[in-house]
């Protein structure tokens, strides 16, 4: 019966996937399969109660020879990661209109789908491809937006993700970050010899690519502002150092290390700047190196542990962990003046904070009960909240729309990467084929 | 003084031949009379120069027994002090390995609480003996290596490893051992010994290990 229904299909949309990516988007729960052996596999675990429903019509390809990926099910798999949204499933679809003058809104209003996403791919004169996609209001039967995305051959994926971000700020009035990047660490202690590498992966978890292989520790992976480098922490020579690297080219830079802790690099926002730990003055203090004058500026001074520093959008403040009050919390210094002020107060433990883009959340780990959450301070009320109900929940990243926070979890002894909306309303896990990953580094939009 | 007795020797047998030429001739002195006498004179300077070649390697063979002598003596001499050095090493060595058998057999790991670097009463008897052992071995190296458990935030827990570190590098710095002789490096909770979550798993992980890199 479901392969009779498959087969009718695949005789009904024969030019527009091949058939392992028809499949997928057929089990459509498995939403990833991969060319990569350290991929990500996404399961969506929590959504929205009343999701809002929209098709996304699978694309017409013009071209001879089949694509390697199916945009559409690319930009179904993007909206309904978000929670916000419901795709209609394609074997309820009564029709696969590309072109406006196709569409027949009673077949969607009969459908009760809202929104209407439909698009054709065309090869671009450079060996590429070219996307045009148009958004629709089924109800009030007008188009919303449409355009265009160019791309080389091997940038179908990311097209896809243009034209999710494109539907997504035209429907929530919040810009995309579905053409983003994820940066996180993979380890394997099971396997001889044992590893540890340094990924780099698309938003959705496709495309991880080994930005570093070491037999020793990588940490505190962090984003260049332009989102081509990124800041990190090796024990390749046996002691802690931070390096810089490009991660297109591989070219990477070691900043100068100092005796002790090197740790926690956090770029500042106009990309010119390095927050850092390191522990050269007897213990873990904060320290901003000015990447172009190589000038080293000591932010804290106390003998208890100062660490994580993170930026304010500003750029004229740095957030970080301290225990000068007896136990983990958090604080901000003016850089200015050096006024250092306490920002939690909720529990015994809280750390490793980030602010949402537009400053007004700060975003956290938190202990309650003996367990490790993420949890988010609203700054304006000052009120806490914790965003997920698992133990030893770390690392939190936010997306650059702020609407949601990639961090690690354990799930059966396993460490996994997870994203929560910051509302608490979506949750997905993101578990590696092989290993362990963690720290997940969210990136900057790309440019 | 070998040429001058060859001389003399020669010199007397020439005069000898002589003195016998002339007498056996009385006060006549003709031919065959003085042809003898340098015939016996040659005779004998034969015999002395066959005599003073005895005599000088006889002498040679002397030279050379005492010099062979001299040398085994020297070679004797030689082992015997070579001897007594190695058994002084010997000495030395075993008694460096028994001090760094001891320093071995010590406790090499110290454990702690969640989130504390106070170091237990149990553990300062190994660390009186690493401390024992830095101070009378000045070239000796310890890298202390401090670790977390999971629980807590990695880049806490790199801070917290070093608090550890610090706090056993302070305790043995307090009993004598030189501050060069330490080096503190953190690993937080990216290397445990026990990938496990239990709590007894944990407490593995909580700790400060002592690693001589030089002995």
């Amino acid at each position: 019966m479901r392969v009779n229904k498959m087969i009718q299909l695949i005789q009904r949309v024969p030019k527009v996937m091949s058939f392992s990516v028809f499949l997928s988007a057929v089990f459509s729960v498995l939403l990833s399969f991969s060319a990569w052996s350290q991929s990500l596999v996404i399961e969506i675990t929590q959504g929205v109660d009343n999701p809002v429903p929209i098709a996304v019509v699978p694309f017409q390809w013009s071209g001879v020879n089949a694509l390697s990926e199916d945009v559409a099910q690319v930009i179904d798999a993007d909206l309904e990661r978000s929670g916000q949204f419901k795709s209609l499933k394609r074997s309820l679809m009564l029709s696969f209109p590309f072109q406006k003058d196709d569409v027949y809104y009673r077949d969607w209003q009969y459908l009760a789908t809202e929104y209407l996403v439909i698009g054709q791919i065309l090869p671009s004169d450079t060996g590429g491809y070219q996307v045009d996609y148009q958004l629709f209001d089924v109800q009030r039967q007008e188009a919303i937006v449409g355009g265009r995305f160019s791309g080389g051959k091997n940038d179908l994926r990311a097209l896809g993700h243009s034209v999710s971000d494109a539907v997504y700020e035209a429907l929530t009035g919040l810009k995309g970050a579905f053409r983003t990047r994820i940066a996180y660490v993979a380890a394997d202690k099971k396997i001889n010899p044992s590893y540890y590498k340094l990924l780099v992966a698309d938003a959705d978890g496709y495309n991880a690519k080994e930005i570093l292989k070491s037999s020793q520790p990588i940490m505190s992976p962090s984003w260049s502002r332009d989102a081509t480098k990124l800041a990190y922490v090796s024990f390749e020579t046996n002691r802690p150092a931070i390096y810089v690297q490009d991660i297109t080219t591989g070219k990477r830079e070691r900043i100068k290390s100092f005796e002790g802790i090197n740790g926690a690099p956090a770029w500042s926002p106009d990309g010119g700047k390095l927050a850092m730990v390191l522990s050269k003055d007897g213990n873990a203090e904060i320290y901003v190196l000015d990447l172009t004058s190589k000038r080293l500026t000591r932010v804290t001074k106390h003998y208890g542990i100062d660490t994580e520093p993170a930026w304010s959008v500003d750029g004229k403040h740095i957030l970080f962990t301290s225990d000068r009050g007896g136990k983990p919390q958090i604080y901000q210094v003016t850089l200015d003046s050096g006024w250092v002020e306490r920002l939690t107060f909720e529990g015994d433990y809280n750390a490793r904070g980030s602010l949402t883009h537009d400053g007004r959340f700060l975003v956290l780990v938190s202990r309650h009960d003996e367990q490790f959450h993420i949890a988010v301070q609203d700054l304006q009320r000052g009120t806490m909240s914790l965003l997920t109900q698992t133990s030893l929940d770390e690392s939190p990243s936010v997306a650059p729309n702020g609407s949601m926070v990639i961090y690690s979890t354990q799930v059966g002894g396993r460490d996994i990467l997870a994203a929560v909306s910051i509302d608490g309303k979506v949750k997905f896990n993101i578990p590696a084929n092989e290993g362990v990953v963690r720290e997940p580094a969210w990136s900057p939009y790309l440019n | 003084m070998q040429a001058g007795n060859l001389g003399k020797i020669i010199a007397s047998s020439v005069l000898v031949a002589f003195l016998a030429a002339c007498s056996s001739t009385g006060e006549t002195t003709d031919a065959s009379a003085s042809t003898q006498a340098s015939q016996v004179a040659a005779e004998a300077a034969a015999l002395a120069e066959a005599q003073a070649l005895k005599d000088a390697q006889a002498q040679a063979a002397a030279e050379a027994q005492a010099q062979a002598q001299a040398q085994a003596q020297a070679q004797a001499d030689a082992t015997a002090a070579q001897q007594a050095a190695n058994d002084a090493a010997a000495q030395v060595a075993a008694q460096q390995q028994q001090a760094q058998d001891a320093a071995q057999a010590l406790a090499h790991v110290i454990y702690f609480d969640f989130d504390q670097a106070t170091i237990k009463a149990e553990f300062r008897t190994a660390l009186n003996g690493h401390a024992a052992y830095l101070s009378q071995n000045p070239s000796a190296r310890i890298v202390l290596e401090g670790h977390a458990d999971e629980r807590g935030t990695r880049e806490y827990n790199i801070a917290l490893g070093e608090r550890r570190g610090n706090a056993v590098s302070r305790y043995l710095v307090v009993q004598g051992v030189s501050v060069d002789a330490i080096e503190v490096v953190s690993f937080g909770e990216e290397r445990p010994v026990n990938a496990g979550h239990d709590s007894s798993s944990l407490a593995e992980n909580r700790r400060v290990e002592v690693r001589y890199i030089n002995y």
